[in-house]
């Protein structure tokens, strides 16, 4: 009990900081944050419910949070490049680049 | 104790946690953010899943967070500004709690605590989900592409 209500604070907390900046490094770092909480949780149940199927799962997440995290920072060094600054107000700005 | 030791960690990583929310100096953020994903692969190997802690290690702590250090002194990133959004912290807080209320609820304490070898992860991996594997690497290939043609265009 005591281990998933530590876990869901952190998701918690890893959300508020998410949603209070609007800078897109912090923002991917509260996803990290977030998805790495929820890996636990799932090696956790994985290994309680005698599943190893789970632990797939795991490093599927694994994968996509690296792909996230390669994507997520091309966007940013785009958007420093041709904006000097890395805000999320500045997306809707990339969105009339590419038309 | 292995129990007590991992609630330790666990308890040290939301302090981190709550270091990293409330600071303003993204330096800090990263150096914290590493010992976060140092601790998770600690408690990976504290659960007897020690495949998935040297992943965890090479994965996170070697490329994630060097790419994060890479990407905030290329855009010479220092301090970084915080808003007040209500509505947000609120879903952030009512979210988590319904999730993992509903986790806690499904599971079953009485199962035995297994640990998962090497053989096991294998026959997984290249065995019986072959294909789930080479979809997640299709992926990983489909996101560096992206990363390489989104970086090529120029204003």
């Amino acid at each position: 009990m005591l281990f998933y209500t530590i876990l869901a604070l952190i998701f918690s907390l890893s959300m508020i900081n998410f949603f209070r900046t609007n800078n897109l490094l912090v923002m991917l770092i509260s996803i990290e944050l977030i998805l790495n909480s929820l890996n636990i949780i799932l090696a956790r149940i994985a290994l309680k419910t005698n599943s190893p199927d789970m632990i797939l799962w795991l490093i599927a997440i694994i994968a996509i949070a690296a792909a996230e995290v390669g994507l997520g920072l091309a966007i940013i060094i785009f958007s420093y490049k041709n904006y000097s600054k890395i805000n999320s107000d500045e997306f809707t700005k990339i969105k009339e680049f590419f038309r | 104790m292995t129990e007590l030791i991992t609630l330790l960690t666990l308890f040290l990583m939301l302090i981190i946690t709550i270091f990293i929310v409330t600071t303003k100096n993204i330096n800090k953020m990263l150096i914290m953010f590493f010992s976060i994903f140092a601790l998770t692969s600690w408690i990976f190997a504290l659960m007897g899943i020690k495949f998935l802690a040297i992943v965890y290690l090479i994965v996170y702590t070697g490329a994630v967070v060097v790419l994060f250090v890479i990407a905030a002194k290329t855009t010479q990133q220092q301090y970084v500004r915080s808003y007040r959004k209500p509505l947000q912290v609120l879903i952030s807080i009512i979210l988590p709690i319904l999730i993992f209320w509903s986790i806690i609820k499904s599971e079953n304490i009485k199962t035995i605590y297994n640990k998962i070898d090497y053989k096991t992860f294998s026959e997984l991996l290249f065995n019986k989900n072959f294909v789930i594997v080479e979809i997640i690497s299709l992926i990983l290939l489909a996101s560096i592409v992206g990363a390489i043609n989104f970086l090529k265009k120029e204003n």
